[in-house]
């Protein structure tokens, strides 16, 4: 099949807005008679609120109001997206270093800033929990004691197993047991547009706008916390400046929405990048692994206890361990025998939430160092070694889930190839290799609406979100290659929950997959309606052999454009065909995630590095990437999703880690003191191809592909290091100094 | 003490403005706010991200660390005075070209770092664009792309000489 | 931010009266890269900011004087990186320089801000040391000079009194022939605080001057490993002794950035390297 607009790169349809500065992100918004919020936060991780004196910034100039738990009309309303257990604001106690305790209200920013300096509060401080040890001790504090209904048992909020095969029973069978603990650091999703949301109240419910990727989870988790209607509350995502997941769930909409309806007026809250670092990162890991291998290195059991840090509320993260502990027995490999068990631990931490990866980052890190100390053990390199526990296209490796959908031999040899594998590297200079795999999220639901106009012009309205990721030009590609018309025909309405069909979220990989099939699914539905309009009028016979495209209905009997034919049938300049699509993911309730996974998410990548053994300095200097993506309906978008994914992974193999002192407070919360990758520290050389065989559920065969990327380096970069200088690091980041400790023994 | 504002005359995208700014407000804030220029994005606020670079009197700056009154007779060229008659810039094309954008919050400080690097240096070596790009973030792109937009770029300036200018 | 008055002076008599004015609540803003991240931070609360910009006699490029160079006041860090003359003589403070933050930073930084702004880490401090700078230090009651070491006291702190201000840096010609180099080790490549600052100069004649940064309250020379090596600078055996002496002088902390220890052992793998350089560029002939 020949494709126009599929597989090419069609320039992504926002860009020129991008490129001019014309692009207007949630801060760029102002309205008529709107309050400016700022966060009052506490500056201890776990205390109990005496007081909050807010007596003098009453009276402040430009102040409209000011709110603490005591000014709310009940108790303070309490949200979240799994469990409902984060206030709007800290009632009785405060539960991580930076929480909000209090806002002002003022009609400029500059005011509501200036008059947080007069409240005063008062705490009696509390022991803090920030780590996994500390939280599981015997008579540690519970942070959720009062809670209800939750498994608070030594501030594990839940806990997530799951086995096949018999671990116990095959160790006999095994030539070589390996055990090993691997540990992930907090990791800040340092999106460069901070969190920004505007709230009004709107025909009696309220609007939100807010550079949020999950519109439809958010309308929920607000109606819900202000026991509001569905319909009360509409979210109009705003163009998102990096989101990675820091913005896919509530954080300060559902505050926001309530100082609009209390006030009456719209208000604004607009954080810094700093105060971002007070509202969600990545979950840190510990992950205890056995595994078992024969004398060939092939894999025999893996037994897994993962324990993820998540923060003082649940936010997303009970979903993040929930999937990440799924495939954290097996990865992308076969293994007949596999124990996981996998637990949320809370902590006096900023609450963590999904990242890109969504829990997979931390237990690849571990599953793929296992393997590579074993190629060590069995004598076989690290290719190898995995090429003997790949499965085959078409081989079940999850027992009762999708079989491996993709040629992911293909895949790892092509990434090491790139790398030049086997070739002789000169002193201090390492590589490897590694696979990193996901499902997306299972049994979940997309529509679109294609509308086709008395024009020939075409809006599709879909309930994805634009964070940069390139959803919004392959929409317009799967429409324009529907029609034939060109792209600048299409347009692409997305998010507003008032004007667009259900869509769950923005994340996992599935937009391309599941909004795609749907808006691929809506236009075919618009056609399949001009051609029964055309059979109608009698303009073509029913049998006929029909072309609809390029903007014609050809038949035997002659040609009508589009418009010609909605003019005629519907009369002139009126009405329009609207077209409707679903995508459905698997549902299997007898599943433990709910639902079959639609595709698998694999990427190979490729790894060299090289060490300074003085410094122990370790530099990229080349990064490969290969996805199985079925089909790359947009290959410069597709490519540069991996590439970004892969940086910002190497940013957690060496460099970043959010860092709490035994009070249980932030000491590296900004810009100057977290560190990420610059344009400085990228390596030399960054290649990414694609295996296409076009096996995908998606349009065109396509897979997903986005969160990939940020999986597989630092197993990569970490076995890199070993090979260059022979030191065996366990715990993220690679730091110069861990390096050199490991390699002086200090 | 009584705080008041101070007139200031500068040019901005090859206007003259006459305004009156507040001595604390920084230059960041006065284009946003005073002149509506919204391209210039604000995210650190302490010259870590580079998402507010400008070009003031023909250097790349951090405008959320210059204070307004400092650009008193000074020239300021923003991401909005690019874009000639509705031509885009050689930078903003090699940008759209290579695929240097995706969520699009750091280029237009991306874009302006390019121009003041291109204007001072029109055939950079690739070690000088990735100093010249250092303080600009980018947590999407992992600045391969970008680097190569801004190689892309100098080749089209050099077809086009003087075109930067 | 903060509000805050604001006053440009003319010329140095209006410029000294303010700061007698106003003293300790008078904040002098020279590039600002500092100064205005301090205000934000809450860290420093001025009634009055007091620019240079407009101050007739001060100057903002590097001059070329009989017996060395003047650095002016309002210097940026890239003019300083950039001139001729600092690349060739004082190679070492060219290349602190330009490892200061980020391009739009150096654009505005000044190098005498960054002396005044007495970090422990500050690169061109560290650099600059080699050099035996002097500063010009005016008050309304006269100038006066100072040497650069003595003129730090700590973290932070420095012997500036509220009513005055640094008005520029000599730095004497170095023998005909010294080489320099600064070698710096840091979290990422790009844009970051000095985990460790090393500072080497060679003479011809097998003088060597070291400077260490981030190991101490203060940027300071390590003496006793200078003269260790004087003399007999490329013998293996007597750099590692003069590496152990400059290690002995370090007093680091352990901090975000690294601990104590690496931070004492990274003064050796540095100074290692810089010694190298330095003696590479000096036997090379770079540095007539």
């Amino acid at each position: 099949m020949s494709l126009e607009f599929v597989g090419k790169n069609i320039q992504r349809t926002d860009v020129v807005q991008k490129v001019t500065g014309a692009t207007r992100y949630a801060n760029d918004i102002s309205l008529e008679g709107m309050l400016h919020g700022k966060l009052y936060r506490s500056e201890h991780a776990h205390a109990r609120i005496l007081s909050i004196n807010t007596d003098l910034v009453r009276q402040a100039e430009g102040v409209a109001a000011v709110f603490t738990a005591k000014d709310f009309s009940a108790s303070v309303p309490l949200f979240g997206p799994v469990t409902e257990d984060q206030p709007l604001l800290a009632e009785r106690e405060v539960k991580f270093h930076g929480e909000p305790v209090a806002v002002v209200l003022a009609n400029t920013a500059e005011a509501a800033q200036n008059a947080l300096e007069g409240i005063h509060a008062e705490y009696e401080i509390l022991p803090a929990i920030c780590t996994v040890e500390a939280a599981l001790a015997e008579g540690a504090p519970l942070l959720h004691a009062e809670a209800t209904g939750l498994s608070c048992n030594r501030n594990i909020h839940s806990s997530y197993s799951y086995e096949w095969g018999n671990v116990e029973e095959c160790r006999a069978s095994c030539a070589h047991i390996i055990h090993n603990t691997y540990t992930f650091p907090m990791i800040h999703h340092s999106m460069i547009e901070p969190y920004c949301v505007i709230a009004y109240p709107q025909h009696g419910g309220v609007v939100i706008e807010s550079p949020v990727q999950h519109p439809f989870i958010l309308r929920r988790v607000i109606a819900s916390a202000l026991k509001l209607k569905l319909s009360q509350v509409r979210v109009i995502p705003t163009d998102i400046g990096g989101g990675f997941g820091a913005k896919g769930y509530s954080k300060y909409e559902p505050l926001a929405a309530y100082l609009a309806l209390q006030t009456g007026k719209p208000v604004k809250l607009s954080l810094s990048m700093n105060e971002s670092f007070f509202a969600a990162r990545r979950l840190s890991a510990r992950v205890a692994i056995e595994s078992g291998f024969d004398a060939k290195g092939v894999l025999v059991f893996q037994d897994v206890v993962a324990d993820y840090l998540i923060g003082a509320y649940a936010d997303a993260a009970p979903r993040v361990v929930a999937k990440g502990a799924y495939l954290g027995g097996c990865g992308p490999y076969k293994v007949p025998n596999v124990r996981i068990k996998a637990n949320a631990i809370y902590s006096n931490t900023v609450p963590a939430t999904a990242a890109r990866g969504f829990g997979m980052p931390q237990m690849v890190w571990a599953i793929e160092s296992q393997l590579n100390e074993a190629c060590r053990r069995v004598g076989i390199d690290a290719l190898e070694i995995r090429l003997r526990n790949l499965p085959d296209k078409g081989e079940v490796f999850v027992p009762g889930d999708t079989p491996a959908d993709g040629d992911w031999k293909q895949g790892l040899k092509k990434a090491a190839a790139m790398i030049d594998w086997g070739a002789a590297t000169q002193k201090n200079i390492g590589r490897s290799i590694s696979i990193g795999i996901k499902n997306p999220i299972p049994a979940a639901v997309s529509n679109a609406i294609v509308k086709l106009h008395a024009d020939d012009s075409v809006t599709v309205a879909v309930g994805t979100t634009e964070m940069g990721q390139g959803a919004r030009t392959v929409f317009t590609q799967i429409a324009a290659e529907a029609f034939l018309l060109p792209v600048d025909r299409i347009t692409v309405i997305m998010g507003d929950t008032a004007a667009v069909p259900f869509d769950l979220c923005t994340a996992g990989s599935r937009s391309t997959v599941s909004m795609g099939n749907a808006v691929q699914q809506a236009c075919n539905d618009v056609l399949r309606q001009l051609r029964e309009m055309a059979q109608e009028l009698e303009l073509i016979k029913p049998d006929e052999e029909v072309k609809i495209s390029g903007g014609l209905v050809t038949g035997c009997g002659g040609v009508i454009s589009y418009p010609e034919l909605l003019k005629k049938y519907l009369g002139f300049n009126q009405g329009e065909v609207v077209g409707k699509g679903i995508f459905k993911g698997t549902k299997d309730v007898s599943h433990v995630l709910g639902g079959l996974t639609d595709f698998w998410e694999v990427i190979f990548t490729a790894a060299e590095v090289k060490v300074e053994p003085e410094t122990g300095k370790v530099t990229v200097s080349k990064l490969v990437n290969v996805s199985d993506l079925g089909k790359a309906i947009n290959p410069i978008q597709a490519k540069s999703q991996e590439e970004g994914g892969s940086i910002m992974a190497m940013g957690h193999a060496l460099m970043e880690q959010l860092i709490y002192d035994d009070k249980g407070l932030l000491k590296n919360g900004g810009s100057l003191d977290y560190r990420i990758p610059t344009a400085m520290d990228v390596p030399r050389s960054m290649q990414s191809a694609f295996i296409e065989n076009q096996d995908g559920p998606g349009p065109y065969g396509a897979k997903g592909l986005g969160e990939s990327g940020a999986i597989s380096p630092a197993p990569a970069i970490a076995d890199a290091v070993r090979d260059a200088v022979g030191v065996h690091i366990k715990d993220l980041p690679l730091t110069p100094e861990k390096i050199w400790r490991a390699l002086h023994k200090r | 003490m009584m705080i008041e504002s101070i007139p200031i005359t500068v040019e901005v995208n090859g206007t003259i403005q006459r305004l009156k700014v507040m001595p604390h407000h920084s230059l960041a804030v006065v284009i946003r706010e005073q002149l509506g220029l919204l391209g210039t994005k604000i995210s650190c606020g302490e010259g870590e991200c580079g998402a507010c670079t400008v070009i003031l009197d023909g250097k790349a700056v951090n405008s959320c660390m210059v204070l307004a009154v400092e650009a008193d007779g000074c020239s300021v060229l923003t991401i909005e005075g690019l874009a000639k008659n509705g031509e885009l810039h050689p930078i903003q094309t090699a940008f759209i070209e290579e695929g240097a954008v995706q969520c699009g919050f750091c280029t237009p400080g991306m874009v302006m770092s390019t121009k003041a690097l291109l204007d001072e240096n029109p055939e950079p070596e690739e070690e000088q664009i990735r100093e010249a790009l250092a303080g600009n973030l980018c947590r999407c792109t992992g600045y391969h792309r970008i680097i190569n937009a801004v190689h892309a770029a100098a080749r089209k300036s050099s077809v086009h000489s003087g075109e930067t200018k | 931010m903060k509000r805050f008055n604001y006053a440009e002076p003319k010329n140095l008599v209006e410029l000294v009266a303010l700061l007698h004015q106003y003293g300790a609540s008078a904040s002098i803003l020279a590039g600002g890269t500092d100064l205005i991240n301090h205000i934000s931070h809450g860290k420093r609360s001025p009634k009055i900011v007091v620019s240079l910009r407009g101050v007739a006699e001060l100057s903002n490029t590097v001059i070329e004087k009989s017996e060395g160079i003047e650095i002016g006041v309002l210097a940026t860090l890239t003019t300083v990186a950039e001139h001729p003359l600092v690349r060739q003589r004082y190679t070492a403070l060219a290349e602190a320089a330009v490892k200061v933050g980020s391009k739009q930073i150096r654009n505005r930084g000044t190098v005498v801000g960054n002396v005044c702004n007495a970090s422990p880490a500050a690169d061109t401090v560290t650099a600059l040391l080699l050099f035996d700078p002097v500063l010009s230090v005016l008050a309304e009651t006269g100038r006066r000079t100072v040497a650069l070491s003595d003129f730090l006291l700590g973290p932070g702190q420095t012997s500036l009194a509220a009513d005055e201000l640094v008005e520029s840096i000599f730095l004497p010609t170095p023998i005909e022939g010294t080489a320099s180099t600064y070698r710096k080790l840091s979290r990422r490549e790009g844009v970051d605080l000095a985990t460790v600052g090393v500072a080497t100069s060679v003479e011809w004649s097998g003088n060597i001057r070291i400077a260490l940064g981030a190991v101490g309250p203060k940027a300071f020379r390590a003496v006793a490993a200078e003269l260790q090596l004087k003399g007999n600078p490329r013998d293996m055996d007597n750099i590692e002794s003069a590496i152990r002496l400059a290690q002995v002088a370090a007093e680091p902390i352990s901090d975000l950035r690294a601990s104590n220890e690496y931070r004492r052992e990274m003064v050796g793998a540095l100074l290692r390297q810089a010694l190298q350089q330095a003696l590479a560029r000096c036997k090379g002939g770079e540095c007539k």
